[in-house]
């Protein structure tokens, strides 16, 4: 998985926070100036494109539809692609950093010619013009919280008690055989119960959930924030928080993937 | 219990397990619905027993103890549980046999709180519960062979499709019968050396308190073990000069000279025990990732699952806040139905107004909640059965915990805002009672459906709809505003709460286990929706019908006249003489001895407050939107100043008070039922009412300083 790592340098988070905020102002403008020009029902949008009587309304002419795609085109790629290529470093799954990346585009594209459609071809297409605005609107707000939730959470493993752990790791020590805390695994790793740290209220209650010397246990995943974390022990998933978790040393088991 | 004095045998049987083993379903399927829900004295723990169905001639009564994994309390409702099994309670009285639950998809963990049990000596029966799943998950069994590791009779059956329990509940009359003293259980083996270090700890428990061998030995394990047991033993106060305390630390010296270390000694040996036991009980013929795991990829994913998650809340609220209007219409409209047909056969009188407007009318406020709360626990029970509950813990802790609660609260918090009753009671499934006491305090601060016919009647009469920032307008922001004001003082209760009673208590911790998915059962979710509304009805029911009554006498006495108007009548009565006693009181909220009078009525329902104002300004059939109210109230003058009664800054300060108050009588009863004592509800009404003022005040004179009003 790439990191680019620009999450852990304030400036650019900085930056980035206040593009976001920028262009999330831009997705509120975008909806308030697209009711005010046709709506959300397909009747409207078709008034809006094919013009109305009752409303005299001109139909769109084909000069002032050419100059409004030229403006929007450079200004959708940009906007798409500051967003997309963020979501690249950011810790999602592959499958899901390609469909947001996907459906962005085609989202934008499908929105700024469906206009195109409904004008010279059929009005029927006015339920495409519908979706597809809402379709981008939808992915660029997903894309806008999902990055502003990575920028303003800490990077993983970067709480004080395991900070020499992950410096450790980073400095490329072969050893992978040595003790970490629990919090250090990555999603679907797994590893053996060496120690818990005695002083702490929640060892011992940790411990007789089953988290014994010698247990095996696997990190399933993350909550949406971060924290929790689920576990698999003897045979049944465990929902711990990472300060609880960080007595645990663990032994990482070297995965064959 | 004097009924049973003339069977032949009669015998109390106590149901324990780990939470998520399936107890509550094997419970309904032991005893049907021949159950009853209590607490246990004092505190907010829900106690149920229930007659074991079948067997002639004998009664026996099933106690279903709070789920724990271990003997070592970590929460009163462990504790509870634990001192039940331990002997120090003495709750039942006649236990014959415990019946221990175990999940058999899960045995390993399942088994430690099992082999902590059958070390006690006591007859047990081990009920292994959901063969299916452990059947699904690729596991097979040998029940013959753990019934020999562990020297008890063992009961393999699915509770929730029925099966097996009718196998349980024959052996349980065996066993009842059966009046042996001394049984064989299994117990941990242990060394020579740590058996010496145990011994003296041994020794002074069989001296000095009820615990008899073996139970001694296995409890003395424990408490030199753990410090957590340790504690439990000196709160119950076993120990008058800190002798168990001075024999704990020279055992634990002993052990550590000998480089045995002490800590956790009992789990990490009990764990090697079990990892033996199951390896010649268990084996896993197939492996697969299991079905549970492939929904929590979608249903906790890292994007879908928020999202998901809000998806199912806002069809909760759509159906706790839209659909059960329906219904609460149909309730309405057939109770002033009964009202006008009870009036019109009765002569008129004292009685007629008492039935009339008294009885009838404060059977109505209890009735008028039910579709809300049968809604909620239709689905709260769905998805604690299926497990998603747990997911929303999971996934919404971190959020919470900035508040000091955790993901468990979340559902009954957010439920308050449609209603705060229905939201209260949802607080049942935080299984930590510390936590469940907080989230019921600060619930009823969510702005609820019955302030908003408060709100729009002050806001359309008195906030003008000016556009703010080109999209907003000026009423919708204070209207959220509102909303926010109780978001905000719930978190700063919250925090406030913690502080001052957790200073001895351990900081809240996560530890939770996120059971599999599983198919809900329609039967247990209906008997759970039955139970909830009769307990309501039954319990805080009666409190609100003797709250009513008391309004209604306030409102309607003394007698008028006949022939003054009913604006009159309501302020010679004694609510209105109440409302001019208090005036000085309210005063520097800005409110008048008129508006006095309302915050008594609306303490029935906050509501109320619309349709006593309406009567107070002679208006007929009033809403929040009639506009006559609205004209009659802009009108209102100060009889002193000839300055008008109502400025903005007043609607502002009332809002305020309504928002923070806690005017609504339901909730109080609600909450004496929930915590079991009058002491939280008057907690609660006084620290409600005394933000509530603050608030108005700092709102009102802060206001007037800046030159508004």
């Amino acid at each position: 998985m790439q990191n680019g790592g620009f999450q852990s340098q304030p400036l650019m988070k900085l930056t980035l926070l206040f593009t976001l905020l920028l262009l999330t102002g831009f997705w509120a403008t975008n909806f308030a100036l697209y009711f005010a020009r046709m709506d959300i029902t397909p009747q409207s949008v078709e008034d809006y494109y094919l013009g109305s009587e009752e409303q005299f309304k001109m139909p769109r002419t084909y000069q002032s539809m050419l100059e409004v795609t030229h403006a929007h085109l450079p200004m959708m790629a940009f906007v798409v692609l500051l967003l997309t290529h963020l979501l690249i470093f950011a810790p999602y799954s592959f499958k899901t950093k390609a469909t947001f990346i996907a459906s962005g585009f085609i989202f934008s594209l499908l929105n700024e010619s469906a206009g195109w459609l409904v004008r010279f071809v059929s009005p029927h297409f006015a339920f495409l013009k519908v979706a597809g605005f809402l379709g981008f609107q939808g992915i660029l707000g997903f894309l806008l919280v999902a990055l502003a939730m990575f920028l303003i959470k800490s990077p993983r493993g970067e709480d004080s008690a395991s900070k020499n752990y992950s410096r450790a790791d980073k400095s490329g020590s072969p050893d992978l055989n040595k003790s970490i805390p629990l919090a250090l695994l990555k999603p679907g790793e797994e590893g053996t119960v060496v120690s818990i740290h005695k002083n702490s209220s929640n060892s011992s209650d940790l411990m007789e959930m089953g988290l014994t010397p010698g247990t095996r246990v696997k990190l399933v995943k993350f909550a949406p924030l971060g924290d929790p974390m689920q576990l698999d022990v003897r045979g049944y998933h465990l929902s711990v928080r990472r300060s609880e978790a960080k007595n645990i040393l663990i032994e990482r088991e070297i995965s064959s993937n | 219990m004097e009924e049973i004095k003339t069977k032949n045998i009669s015998a109390d049987i106590a149901l324990v397990g780990n939470p998520n083993s399936g107890k509550t379903s094997l419970f309904n399927a032991l005893t049907g619905l021949r159950q009853k829900v209590a607490n246990y004295p004092g505190v907010t723990v829900e106690k149920k027993t229930g007659m074991l169905k079948g067997g002639a001639g004998v009664e026996v009564k099933v106690y279903d103890l709070p789920g724990l994994y271990s003997l070592v309390p970590k929460s009163l409702d462990d504790k509870i549980a634990a001192d039940i099994i331990t002997g120090h309670s003495t709750e039942i009285e006649n236990l014959k046999l415990i019946v221990v639950v175990a999940d058999a998809s899960n045995l390993s963990r399942n088994l430690y709180l099992v082999t902590q049990i059958i070390e006690l000596g006591a007859p047990v029966l081990l009920a292994l519960n959901m063969m299916d799943s452990a059947k699904t998950k690729g596991l097979e069994i040998d029940v013959e062979t753990l019934a020999k590791e562990l020297n008890i009779p063992v009961v393999p059956l699915t509770a929730n499709k029925r099966n097996g329990s009718q196998a349980l509940r024959e052996k349980i009359f065996e066993l009842v019968a059966d009046d042996r003293n001394s049984f064989q259980n299994a117990s941990l083996r242990v060394d020579d050396e740590i058996r010496k270090a145990t011994a003296p700890i041994c020794d002074w428990l069989q001296a000095n308190t009820h615990v008899t061998s073996p139970a001694s030995c296995s409890e003395a394990l424990r408490v030199l073990s753990n410090d957590k047991a340790l504690d439990t033993w000196i709160r119950n106060s076993y120990e008058p000069n800190g002798k168990l305390q001075t024999v704990v630390k020279q055992s634990r010296e002993n052990l550590a000279r000998k480089n045995v270390p002490w800590p956790m000694l009992e789990t990490r040996l009990r764990y090697q025990w079990i990892d033996d036991i199951c390896r010649k009980t268990v084996r896993q013929i197939k492996q697969e990732r299991s079905f549970s795991e492939k929904i929590d990829t979608v249903l906790t994913h890292r994007l879908v699952g928020p999202f998901i998650f809000l998806f199912i809340f806002a069809l909760i609220f759509q159906a706790i806040f839209s659909w059960a209007a329906v219904p609460m219409s149909g309730i309405e409209t057939f109770i002033s139905w009964l009202g006008n047909k009870v009036e019109a056969i009765m002569p008129d009188g004292v009685l007629e107004d008492l039935l009339v407007n008294g009885a009838i009318a404060g059977v109505g406020a209890i009735l008028i909640f039910l579709p809300q709360i049968m809604f909620l626990f239709f689905f709260l029970s769905l998805l604690e059965n299926t497990g998603y509950m747990a997911r929303v813990a999971f996934m919404m802790d971190r959020f919470m915990r900035g508040a000091g609660l955790s993901g468990r609260s979340v559902i009954p918090l957010l439920s308050s805002f449609a209603c705060a009753i229905p939201g209260i009671m949802a607080t049942r499934t935080i299984q930590n009672s510390r936590e469940r006491l907080i989230t019921i305090m600060i619930a009823p601060l969510m702005s609820c459906s019955a302030r908003l016919p408060v709100y729009a009647l002050m806001i359309g009469a008195f906030i003008p709809g000016i556009a703010v920032l080109g999209i907003f307008s000026l009423p919708g922001l204070i209207l959220l505003a509102m909303y926010l004001l109780g978001i905000v003082a719930a978190i700063a209760a919250a925090f406030v709460l913690k502080r001052s009673k957790g200073k001895k208590q351990q900081p809240s911790t996560f530890i939770m286990e996120l059971p599999p998915y599983r198919r809900p059962s329609l039967h247990q979710t209906f008997l759970q929706v039955y139970e909830r509304a009769k307990i309501f009805v039954t319990d805080a029911g009666k409190i609100i019908l003797a709250i009513s009554i008391v309004l209604w006498f306030l409102a309607s006495y003394p007698k008028p006249q006949a022939d003054i108007s009913s604006s009159e009548a309501i302020k010679q009565s004694f609510a209105g003489q109440l409302g001019q006693v208090i005036e000085p009181v309210i005063k520097p909220l800005g409110f008048d001895w008129k508006i006095g009078i309302a915050l008594i009525t609306s303490f029935a329902a906050r509501e109320v407050l619309v349709s006593t104002l309406a009567t107070i300004y002679n208006v007929e059939g009033a809403d929040e939107t009639s506009v006559t109210l609205r004209e009659a109230m802009r009108k209102e003058r100060n009889p002193e100043t000839g300055k008008p009664v109502y400025t903005p800054l007043v609607a502002l300060s009332l809002m305020v008070f309504f928002a923070l108050a806690c005017q609504c009588m339901s909730t109080v009863a609600v909450v004496r039922r929930e915590t079991n004592s009058w002491r939280w509800p008057f907690i609660m009404i006084a620290y409600m009412t005394i933000l509530a003022y603050l608030g108005s005040l700092v709102v009102f004179q802060g206001g007037r300083l800046l030159g508004f009003g």
